[in-house]
């Protein structure tokens, strides 16, 4: 782990005071908790460091506890800029109006999600899901994640032309992708739904078992994570802040700091990119 | 009559065993539509990293885990203190009937579901803490303080005390008399406000459960075991350092060690407003009655009857462990030291919040509701075997009575067991409250369908599950009422359940 | 009527020597001597608080520590209220049987039990009241439980406390009757000297904590008995 432990509590600490509400505004952000929070944290702090550096102004990460709670606090203006994925994003665009996407992850243009099964199911790896998987358990992550629940029941939707519900004999939502693999590398769930990347730098910590579960389908790509900011920050920073945050966030290069989302690069984004991850939403029934 | 008819009466079950026996048969009869079943797989790997960490517990540094401890206790204690001056004034105002339904409504809704309506309006201020505790606690407050007093009407000197406007006749006759019971309840109440506090963390309050769910959700079980360890230690010294006329103190400092300026934004509360309007009038389309069928058949259908299978099996299965464990916290049966690993037990068993020991069984036994029916029977069973466990210390047997089996059957159980039949009467609406949190691990009991909606910014739909949730726990609280009725079981203040 | 039988090569029963029982700090009994052999039957009087229950208590003790099989009333009764009489009677056998035979008379009486207890409730004049809970009958029938429970031990030594104070007198009278013709000896706790005359072989009289008078029954009047209760030395 790249923090010891206690440069990693001390910035929990940090982070706890800046839960407090601000006296004067400080320029907040936060961040879907996704993963781990340790991963979270090293993110963000570097990202908070490098914004305040660029923006000569002092930035603060928020940390929350779900999903919904990031958007909340981007809507009640508890935190002005979010990374939120594909289906937050767009909640949080909808329920305020004139926020706009900022910024996406090179990878984010074309994200994936893979479905993972333990090894007592026999699957492997192949083109398309096998019908074998019918009657099956299956976790999901967050309810709100749209690489750990929105696409993969949209691509199950598609295929099965059934509700998850009715497909699986069960099905659950673990909270994150982490939990998501430990209950089924455990078998408590025959199969689950993850965001690749996820699953790919937990390969890489060496805390996946391959005996126990693996890759069996990967869906095709669709558009997820990105910066969003709310349209009132020109208001309360300046004239020209959203381009000057824009730029900022796109000329992110120094790879320490793109290892941690882990992204390559941050590319421009829109509102537009994601009026498919809204349509999948609607036609879910997950938005009205 | 014949003497054959009076030489062999015949025998009847005693009402109340038949009580118990109907609550097992019905939930006997739950399980067989209850999804419940056993999937075992590899559950080893993740079960050793938690026994690792249960042995090599570690804890956040020290400046931290202070901040955590004290938000935890200061929020109980403030929101113990104000709730007990609330409840106290609710209970007076008893005899209306909206009252009493105002308290139901309030007290019917978990504090984390409080938590997630206040965060909306206050977000994290330690306002949005205290709220969520206070609020469902006055609502139980008043409930019980009600009772008490109406106990102590019926034996009260105040009787005699016509003549005497009634604050003097309260002052004289009627305080002494319920000021005991006032003061052992709201000291049982500070254990229930330090485990709700604990369990705000889950949704983003800098309590201990902040810590606790990151461990958990990260797998770093040596800090969950940590963390459960001091959270054990902290309700289990509540004797030693809660004492009634120091609570007020407690509360003006830790009111002092919260306070924060809050500004709250109004124009939230307008998007609130918004939110909590039916989305079909929100629309202004006719569409009401659709919409509320369309979630009334997909979500409130399924949502009550799971609710009501899970509850069901959960306080039968409540039942039979508590009868099973309060001989090992019993001065009749257990000597001191044993005693004390008894205890032990017992603090931990209902002091491990409910989700963190379905997510054990979840791992162990796989997705079903047993897990959830699990959780939910061992912390009410540790609760109620606790409680009937102090309740047969005070029984002085005669000096040739049986021991072991004999002593248990013949002359404990058949002495507490009313008493114990009414402390579970009391946990069959916690447990509804309860069920519904577990729906968090994905059974579909109310609280799923209330989460979902949170998730999805459906508050309209949010508020109207949460009303329905609080609707079926009065109406099971009003059915445990008839049924401790029915039963003779006297509603003493001595059968009130702390949480 | 015998007279006491105390032949000094049999071992006693019990055998208090010196004995003496505190209460807290205060002493309730002081230097007691006391011996009881087998198939005697004594009676302890004195006023109440004089020292009576303990005394029966140091009794009872030592003939749990020598193992002895014997039945024991006390004061209260020690009656379980929810349960039946049956249940309260049956509970005096509890330890000579399973404790599977317990639970399932627990559950549901048995036909051999109920009709032994049945016999007993008759001569104990409680017929009609085997299923009754006890907490619905009166002082004097919860008094005759507690009695039938003795009874139904079956062993030949009783140790009472006042078993028949909530009995009026014919009857306690006849409830003593019975259990002389029951039980081979037995040490009753008794306030009525009357009663104690007429079926004690031998008398214990206590006055603040001592002993004050022992002597077989034959060789004592009521007035010499009498002197148990005035007034003078109040040693509590």
């Amino acid at each position: 782990m790249p923090l010891t432990n206690i440069s990693r509590w001390i910035l929990y600490a940090v982070l706890l005071l800046a839960c407090l509400p601000a006296q004067a505004r400080i320029f907040t952000f936060t961040a879907i908790p996704d993963v781990d929070e340790t991963r979270l944290i090293e993110r963000f702090t570097q990202v908070a460091e490098y914004l305040s550096q660029q923006l000569a102004i002092e930035v603060r990460y928020l940390p929350v506890k779900s999903y919904p709670a990031a958007v909340t606090a981007f809507r009640n203006n508890q935190v002005q800029l979010a990374w939120f994925g594909g289906l937050t994003g767009v909640q949080a665009r909808r329920l305020l109006p004139g926020s706009k996407a900022i910024a996406q992850g090179e990878e984010d243009q074309y994200f994936k999600s893979y479905f993972i099964a333990h090894s007592s199911t026999g699957l492997t790896l192949a083109e398309q899901l096998p019908a074998g998987i019918k009657g099956m358990t299956f976790s999901f992550g967050s309810k709100s994640s749209t690489s750990g629940r929105l696409m993969p029941e949209f691509y199950l939707r598609q295929q099965f032309q059934q509700t998850p519900e009715q497909l699986f004999s069960r099905v659950g939502f673990s909270g994150n992708h982490s939990r998501t693999i430990a209950l089924v590398q455990s078998g408590a769930y025959q199969l689950g739904a993850v965001n690749y990347k996820a699953w790919e730098q937990q390969l890489r910590d060496g805390s996946i078992n391959p005996n126990r579960v693996s890759v069996i389908w990967t869906t095709p790509a669709y558009p997820d994570y990105q910066w969003t900011v709310r349209g009132d920050v020109d208001a309360e920073w300046g004239q020209g802040f959203t381009e000057q945050l824009t730029r900022a966030l796109l000329a992110m290069k120094d790879p320490a700091l793109l290892d941690a989302f882990p992204r390559s690069a941050f590319v421009s984004a829109s509102n537009a990119d994601y009026t498919a991850i809204l349509e999948t939403a609607k036609a879910i029934g997950l938005i009205d | 009559m014949s003497t054959l008819a009076t030489n062999w009466p015949r025998y009847q079950l005693p009402r109340s065993l038949l009580g118990f026996l109907g609550l097992i048969a019905i939930a006997v009869i739950c399980s067989l539509f209850a999804d419940i079943s056993v999937i075992t797989r590899t559950p080893w790997h993740e079960f050793q990293q938690m026994l690792l960490g249960a042995s090599t517990p570690a804890l956040p540094p020290p400046a931290l885990l202070a901040q955590a401890v004290l938000q935890t206790l200061a929020f109980a204690v403030v929101a113990v203190t104000l709730s007990a001056v609330a409840g106290f004034i609710l209970s007076l105002m008893f005899a209306h009937r909206a009252v009493r339904i105002f308290c139901a409504v309030i007290r019917a809704v978990h504090e984390l579901f409080w938590g997630l309506l206040v965060i909306l309006l206050l977000g994290f201020h330690p306002l949005t803490g205290i709220l969520a505790i206070a609020i469902p606690f006055s609502g139980i407050f008043a409930k019980v303080f009600a009772e008490i007093q109406e106990e102590a009407r019926q034996t009260s000197p105040g009787n005699s005390l016509k003549q005497a406007d009634s604050f003097s006749n309260f002052l004289y006759a009627r305080w002494p008399l319920v000021k005991p019971h006032f003061s052992t309840y709201t000291l049982y109440r500070l254990e229930c406000g330090l485990r709700s506090s604990t369990i705000l963390g889950f949704i983003g309050l800098p309590t201990l459960g902040f810590y606790l769910e990151s461990g958990f959700m990260q797998g770093d079980y040596s800090l969950v075991a940590g963390l459960l360890l001091l959270l054990y230690l902290l309700i289990g010294s509540i004797r030693y350092w809660a004492k009634l006329p120091l609570l007020p103190i407690y509360a003006v400092i830790a009111s002092l060690y919260l306070w924060q300026p809050l500004s709250i934004e109004w124009s939230l509360l307008g998007n609130l407003l918004v939110d909590l309007t039916p989305a079909p009038i929100k629309q202004s389309s006719l569409d009401f009655l659709p919409w509320l069928l369309a979630i009334g058949r997909q979500e409130v259908l399924p949502g009550v009857i799971n609710t009501l299978l899970i509850s069901q099996i959960a306080l039968a299965a409540s039942g039979i462990l508590a009868l099973i464990f309060f001989p090992l916290v019993s001065q009749q049966f257990t000597p001191y030291w044993l005693r004390l690993t008894g205890h032990l037990l017992l603090v931990i068993l209902r002091s491990t919040p409910e989700l963190i020991i379905a997510f054990i069984l979840l791992l162990l036994w796989g997705p079903s509701m047993l897990p959830a029916i699990a959780a939910l029977a061992i912390h009410n069973g540790a609760i109620v075997g606790h409680l009937v466990g102090r309740y047969s210390n005070d029984i002085k047997l005669r000096r040739d009575a049986g021991r072991g089996f004999n002593r248990y059957s013949y002359e404990i159980l058949p002495r507490v067991y009313r008493q114990f039949l009414a402390f579970l009467c009391y946990r069959w609406e916690v447990i509804i409250r309860e069920s519904a949190i577990l729906g968090l691990l994905g059974v579909h009991t109310l609280g799923f369908y209330i989460d979902n909606a949170f998730e999805s910014f459906r508050l309209d739909v949010a508020i109207l599950l949460i009303a329905i949730t609080a609707l079926m726990n009065i109406a099971v609280d009003s059915f445990s009422r008839w049924f401790r009725h029915r039963l003779h079981l006297q509603s003493s203040a001595t059968a009130r359940t702390p949480c | 009527m015998k007279p006491p039988t105390v032949t000094p090569t049999v071992t006693p029963l019990i055998a208090l020597n010196a004995s003496s029982a505190h209460y807290g700090k205060q002493q309730v009994l002081a230097s007691i001597d006391f011996r009881l052999h087998q198939g005697e039957r004594v009676v302890v009087l004195g006023k109440s608080g004089a020292g009576k229950s303990t005394l029966l208590s140091l009794l009872n003790q030592q003939l749990s520590e020598n193992d002895e099989s014997f039945a024991w009333i006390p004061q209260q009764h020690g009656l379980v209220s929810n349960l039946s009489v049956f249940h309260n009677i049956y509970m005096g056998q509890l330890d000579q049987r399973s404790r599977w035979q317990n639970l399932l008379n627990l559950l549901w009486p048995q036909p051999r039990a109920k009709k032994q207890i049945l016999g007993l409730l008759k001569s104990l004049e409680l017929n009609g009241q085997l299923f009754t809970a006890v907490a619905e009958l009166s002082g004097g029938q919860q008094q005759r439980v507690a009695i039938g429970r003795a009874l139904y031990r079956q062993s030949p030594l009783l140790i009472a406390d006042e078993p028949v104070a909530n009995l009026d007198q014919p009857l306690a009278k006849r409830i003593l009757e019975l259990l002389s013709k029951r039980f081979n000896g037995f040490v009753l706790a008794l306030h009525d000297t009357e009663l104690a005359l007429a079926n004690a072989d031998r008398i214990v009289g206590i006055k603040a904590g001592r002993i004050v008078i022992d002597q077989a029954s034959n060789k004592l009047t009521a007035k010499q008995l009498e002197t148990l209760y005035d007034d003078v030395d109040t040693g509590d």
